[in-house]
């Protein structure tokens, strides 16, 4: 009796400890289911969450946390380029198809297919966005203005501001031509 | 320059050895090469990433093999631009034109995307071991003086790191984009310039931008004679029919840098490596090649282990590279970093 007494002490100091400690941090307890989700995809095991990572998780929710301004995926807001972008890597992360597409010009929603959207919202939660804006270009076409960013360093995506819209013209969450 | 059937002997060559002893050597990361697509986190490899080591006798690699016939040939290669030959670690910086690297390389899109400054990436390559580093010097006919310039450049040849050039080049602007290259080409310390070109050069023929390719190299060699000129794009040219290949190898051809994403693309690196080699030995290009990986997830979200990411490292030889420093806050991949296998045998 007395080794299967001991046994059930200890796991439950261990049970009562461990929900204190996530009473006491509920903001990192969030953190790390997040980097379990995100990790769950990863085929390496070296990859796996470990516990020195849980601990230092903060640093990758401070990393890939969105501004503050940053819009709801629901709502797409398209009132700027980085606001667009913003809008589509929330809508790809919530699985809202449909406010995704709506940050795409209407001409190539239909390059937008399922299977597409599955590899953006693969690469958009396996790979920070952060396109190079400092060294984004402004132009115009058929009377409208369009900033163009290197999304992942190298070909360029146009936002088109049409309306109150900037609307994107490629697919950039999937590779440009490849293999 | 030398016969077309001595360049499709060395590739032979490097393919007769990657199937003869490749079988040898199998490391765990051989053992999924019989499925030519990755599965996702439910095809894991069972063991342990960098659980084992590379191979003892390595094969002989498609970039050594043209690189020794390239060595023949006294039209393609310029007399060089030195880099800095001073170093803090006090060992030679290594030039291009000189022979294999010690080390291999890392590409870096911009500083703030990293996370680190110049110096504290410079740092960080050097601990990792990393031999050398291509940094995006611009886009189009933008040079980005306030990202490559002589200070930043100096943190890496300083520390013992070769330092190249890499624009994204499209055809829309080439006399802009031959300044800018130029302007890079002359930052203090840079041992070359890789022009990279991808989908925007592919038109409805072979030829379609085959003249603007030619421009643009002759039009950097022109202003900077010396420069050790390569290019790069995609890493399995049979299916880039249309993109300019022969003439950026007649005129940018110091080096050729395929892109064999074979994670991006998902299929295991042994089957994207050898269809890759496939492909360069059909279209019979003069060009060394020094091939590319990639860090970057597979279609279905999967990051390459540091186990198949070496065993393509081994496999490639000695001037390969990775597509990319990670973007801060991806420890995961910087931690992956110094576990990858940098040093050259």
């Amino acid at each position: 009796v007395k080794p299967v007494w001991v046994a059930v002490s200890a796991l439950t100091a261990t049970g009562v400890l461990a929900a204190l400690l996530a009473w006491l941090s509920g903001a990192e307890t969030q953190i790390d289911l997040r980097e379990v989700t995100d990790a769950s995809a990863f085929a390496d095991p070296w990859d796996a969450p470990r516990p020195r990572e849980a601990r230092t998780s903060h640093r990758l929710q401070v990393s890939f946390a969105k501004d503050a301004s940053a819009p709801a995926a629901a709502e797409p807001v398209l009132d700027t380029p980085e606001h667009a972008v913003d809008s589509a890597v929330s809508a790809l992360a919530a699985g809202d198809d449909a406010a995704f597409v709506s940050t795409l010009l209407p001409r190539i929603r239909s390059d937008a297919t399922p299977e597409a959207i599955a590899r953006c919202r693969n690469r958009v939660t396996s790979t920070r966005v952060l396109p190079d804006w400092e060294t984004s270009e402004v132009a115009t076409e058929d009377g409208h203005e369009v900033r163009r960013v290197s999304m992942f360093g190298k070909s360029m995506t146009g936002f088109h501001h049409l309306g109150a819209a900037w609307l994107a013209d490629r697919l950039w969450c999937l590779p440009t031509g490849a293999p | 320059m030398l016969p077309r059937a001595s360049t499709a002997a060395a590739f032979c060559g490097a393919l007769a050895v990657f199937a003869c002893e490749g079988e040898p050597n199998r490391t765990p990361a051989d053992a999924s090469s019989s499925e030519r697509v990755i599965l996702d986190a439910g095809a894991a490899d069972a063991w342990a990433a960098d659980a084992g080591e590379p191979p003892s006798a390595l094969p002989r690699d498609a970039g050594e093999a043209r690189d020794a016939s390239a060595s023949t040939d006294a039209t393609t290669v310029d007399s060089g631009h030195a880099p800095d030959a001073s170093t803090d670690a006090g060992a030679p910086l290594w030039d291009p034109r000189s022979g294999p690297p010690s080390r291999k390389g890392i590409w870096i899109w911009y500083f703030q995307y990293t996370g680190y400054t110049a110096r504290d990436l410079a740092v960080k390559c050097r601990d990792d071991g990393i031999g050398y580093v291509l940094i995006k010097s611009g886009q189009d006919g933008s040079y980005w003086s306030q990202r490559y310039n002589e200070a930043n450049v100096r943190e890496f040849t300083s520390r013992g790191i070769t330092v190249f050039a890499w624009p994204y080049i499209t055809p829309n602007n080439i006399q802009g984009s031959i300044d800018a290259t130029v302007q890079a080409a002359r930052v203090p310390g840079t041992a070359g310039v890789i022009l990279d070109v991808e989908v925007e050069w592919e038109g409805s023929s072979p030829t379609t931008n085959a003249q603007a390719a030619e421009d643009l190299c002759n039009g950097i060699r022109r202003e900077v004679p010396n420069v050790f000129l390569g290019y790069t794009s995609f890493g399995w040219i049979g299916y880039h029919a249309n993109l300019p290949f022969d003439a950026f190898d007649r005129t940018c051809g110091d080096v050729f840098m395929p892109q064999v994403y074979w994670s991006d693309r998902g299929v295991t690196w042994d089957h994207g490596y050898a269809q890759a080699v496939e492909m360069l030995n059909a279209a019979n290009l003069r060009a060394p090649v020094w091939m590319i990986q990639s860090n970057d997830a597979t279609p279905s979200g999967a990051r390459p282990s540091s186990a198949d990411l070496n065993a393509f490292f081994e496999r490639a030889g000695t001037y390969t590279s990775l597509w990319e420093w990670p973007a801060s806050g991806h420890q995961t991949l910087v931690d992956q970093l110094p576990m990858l296998h940098w040093s050259n045998p």
